[in-house]
């Protein structure tokens, strides 16, 4: 038996060496390899979660570059925003989702539950700093710590798929409207009055790194479908001040009463492929004004 | 619990060191029932109750029939068992396919049912192989193979016992229960074996297929817009994933069996090298084909009392196995098509041909007259699968229908080839010992191969997706 756990023990010892070893060389590969570099023209970065993942289409709106991607906390946009804007002088405006219940306290397990680091981590890591790896590692050290073992993981995918891989404008073809009202209606959902603090400490980071850079931040609330916009017309308020008071420079975009037929959702809060068509060609319309 | 999880990976070896520190087997056994129930009720805890009613039954049942000296007494308690048996898993495997195939009749002669008595059941994990083994020991005992043990607690681990609960190899008393009875003493060698059989098994499962799957589920979901080509790689696909997913299970619970000591059937002898459909199922999920033939088959009469007789029992076999995979009637096309195949071999008394003999045995490569009849046997069962995949009959002929008449080269999904070239040139080389995988001669080697292997499990481990075994 002794024999068999110290077998066990050095199997288990190696292969751990081993996937650090391959993880770190899976990371410095890609950060050398990865693509971070703007067209010229290209001045305006959208990041943020599905809400403006898939509502602008960055070859609509030909001038920005969209690396949203779902379910992102304000950590993994704030890592996004760091390193492209570092990376990319002529971006002088970042767009970030901004929505009614970005901030609802029960986002902070955006940043912390296992599901979410689990998908993240691995292709988000190369873009880290010790003190990023630490806020994810205090949020969760468990999963953070298996995590670690795995990160080479994803150094496939980033490889073939690159920039998509951390982000991009994403068209939805469905159109589920009258299932999600009939959803919403059995099951509405609650208001959330308490804030996710370490979500707004992030998004307030990236608004510092912004005024630091010289770069304008546009916090969106992109359009929802009339009965979930009216549903959250009680918090509204709420982040409009947490913007004006806390990101006096910011400038807070609220489209989300932009008027859309029901055949442009996907559901209530997310457009489809013809809905974020109509609504960036309205966006470009805005910016060029 | 899913041999796939993290879970699993802490259970396994707490169970492992706990059962080797205890020396008294019967305590070994309180152990082993107490960490099967664990096992299981990690996957819902209510439905513990209809393991334990099965054990209860069949111990008692058995005991019955041993003591009395009538055999019509005897028949007695053993249709007790089986319809007891039986009617747990009717009811919550087949009870609404029953109602709505009614309802269905019913408006297809034109009277339509408003009320439909439908209840929302959940399927136990496991319900068709545990009560296939707890009838197997009455039936065992009815037929003076083996005889009823009193030992109450080493039956009900032999019942639960949890490597092989839930997706089996089905066990037998005979094979099972004596390995519970007696004193098991720990052999460092079993123990390794079985360690590398629960890898290998992990990798069929979390790489490949898993990995398969990923391309399996959009060519199936979207059969109408892709080429047949697309189609056709699909279907391989789902040959392996379905193969790789289910040998993987059985080599996980064989090798977890050998760490506790024990040596469950082997339940896949590379089924895909079989030289014709009579040598696939004897290769294939043997301990369920093995378990029709000899409660089925052979009471039936099997093939001493004519031709007519055996060719009825064959379909009987083969639709009642199709059943006993689900609850819709594409498993039971899928079934009808296997005793066609079956029986054309059947008739031309070519069924007994490769009964042991291992394929290429003395060779590296196959002959071309081998590799022939691997390719037919391999492309009629694959055509069979899209049966078992398919939502519906009309869904299978839509897909075959597309593959054959739209046939083109395939420009995507092309990636589950690699996976689908890597077992079976692991599977060749490997075919001559099914319970010794990764049998290399050079440590250095071996060690390499192991620490890569777990690399790869545990960088594909994220989707936890279940196997497909446990919806039977």
């Amino acid at each position: 038996m002794k024999k068999l756990i110290n077998r066990t023990l050095l199997f288990l010892t190696i292969s751990a060496i081993f996937s650090l070893l391959l993880g770190f060389l899976s990371v410095v590969i890609t950060n050398k390899t990865f693509n971070f570099e703007f067209k010229k023209y290209q001045n305006i970065l959208i990041v943020g979660n599905s809400h403006t993942e898939c509502s602008i289409s960055d070859k609509i709106l030909s001038n920005s570059v969209n690396i949203s991607q779902s379910a992102s906390s304000y950590f993994y946009s704030y890592i996004k925003v760091r390193e492209f804007v570092k990376r990319n002088p002529t971006i002088d405006t970042v767009i970030i989702s901004f929505s009614d219940n970005d901030l609802f306290s029960e986002k902070e397990k955006w940043l912390s539950s296992t599901e979410k680091i689990r998908n993240k981590m691995t292709r988000m890591i190369f873009l880290f700093n010790t003190e990023d790896y630490l806020t994810l590692f205090c949020s969760n050290p468990i999963t953070t710590s298996l995590q670690s073992f795995i990160v080479y993981s994803d150094f496939y995918n980033l490889y073939i798929h690159r920039r998509s891989f951390i982000g991009g404008y994403n068209q939805f073809n469905k159109n589920k409207i009258k299932e999600s009202i009939l959803e919403f209606n059995q099951d509405t959902p609650k208001i959330d009055y308490k804030i996710a603090h370490t979500e707004l400490k992030y998004l307030l980071k990236i608004y510092e790194l912004c005024e630091k850079e010289g770069v304008h931040l546009i916090l969106l609330n992109s359009p929802v479908h009339p009965v979930l916009q009216s549903h959250f017309s009680l918090i509204k308020d709420r982040n409009y001040k947490i913007a004006s008071e806390k990101m006096t420079n910011a400038t807070f975009l609220d489209h989300s009463s932009y008027k859309l037929d029901n055949s442009m959702f996907a559901d209530l809060s997310h457009l489809n492929g013809t809905g974020s068509i109509s609504y960036s060609l309205f966006l470009k319309s805005v910016f060029s004004k | 619990m899913l041999f796939n999880t993290l879970e699993y990976f802490l259970f396994l070896p707490i169970t492992f060191l706990l059962y080797w520190s205890i020396k008294n087997t019967t305590t070994q056994n309180i152990l082993v029932l107490a960490s099967s129930y664990v096992f299981y009720g990690w996957w819902d805890w209510r439905f513990l109750f209809l393991i334990f009613i099965s054990t209860v039954v069949d111990y008692f049942v058995a005991i019955k029939i041993e003591k009395t000296d009538y055999k019509e007494r005897k028949r007695v308690y053993l249709l007790l068992s089986i319809i007891f048996n039986l009617t747990i898993l009717i009811f919550f495997k087949y009870y609404n396919f029953f109602i709505e195939s009614w309802v269905e009749l019913l408006s297809s002669i034109g009277y339509h049912v408003k009320d439909v008595w439908t209840l929302k059941i959940i399927l136990p994990v496991g319900i068709s192989f545990y009560t296939f083994q707890t009838m197997s020991y009455s039936l065992d005992v009815y037929r003076n193979d083996i005889k009823a043990t009193r030992d109450f607690i080493s039956f009900a681990s032999f019942v639960s016992f949890f490597p092989q609960l839930v997706a089996g190899p089905i066990e037998r008393a005979s094979n099972l229960l004596p390995q519970m009875l007696k004193e098991r003493k720990f052999d460092y060698k079993q123990t390794v074996d079985g360690l590398r059989l629960i890898l290998w098994g992990l990798f069929k499962k979390v790489v490949i297929a898993d990995s398969l799957s990923l391309l399996v589920n959009p060519i199936f979901d979207n059969y109408e817009i892709l080429n047949g080509g697309e189609l056709f790689l699909g279907l391989i696909y789902f040959s392996f994933q379905i193969y790789c997913d289910f040998s993987g299970y059985s080599d996980i619970a064989i090798g977890t069996a050998k760490m506790f000591g024990v040596e469950l059937r082997s339940n896949f002898i590379f089924p895909y090298f079989s030289r014709d459909i009579s040598e696939f199922w004897r290769r294939w999920h043997v301990s369920l084909s093995s378990w029709f033939r000899d409660y089925i088959y052979i009471p039936l009469g099997g093939s001493k009392n004519g031709k007519w007789v055996s060719i009825r029992n064959i379909f009987i076999i083969f639709i009642i196995s199709g059943f006993w995979h689900g609850a819709n009637f594409t498993f039971i096309a899928w079934g009808s098509i296997h005793s066609v195949l079956y029986l054309a071999l059947v008739l031309s008394n070519k069924n007994r041909r490769y009964l042991t003999s291992i394929v290429s045995k003395n060779r590296a490569v196959p002959t071309f007259i081998e590799l022939y009849q691997i390719s037919i046997t391999f492309f009629m069962v694959t055509i069979s699968w899209v049966f078992f995949r398919s939502g519906s009959i009309l869904d299978s002929f839509l897909y075959l229908k597309k593959m054959l008449l739209n046939f083109d080269i395939p420009i995507s999904y092309r990636s589950g080839i690699f996976y689908v070239i890597l077992i079976i040139i692991s599977d060749w080389l490997n075919r001559k010992d099914e319970r010794k995988p990764l049998n290399i001669s050079s440590t250095n080697i071996r060690w390499i191969i192991y620490v890569l292997m777990f690399i790869l499990i545990i960088s594909h481990g994220g989707q936890k997706n279940e196997f497909i075994y446990f919806q039977f």
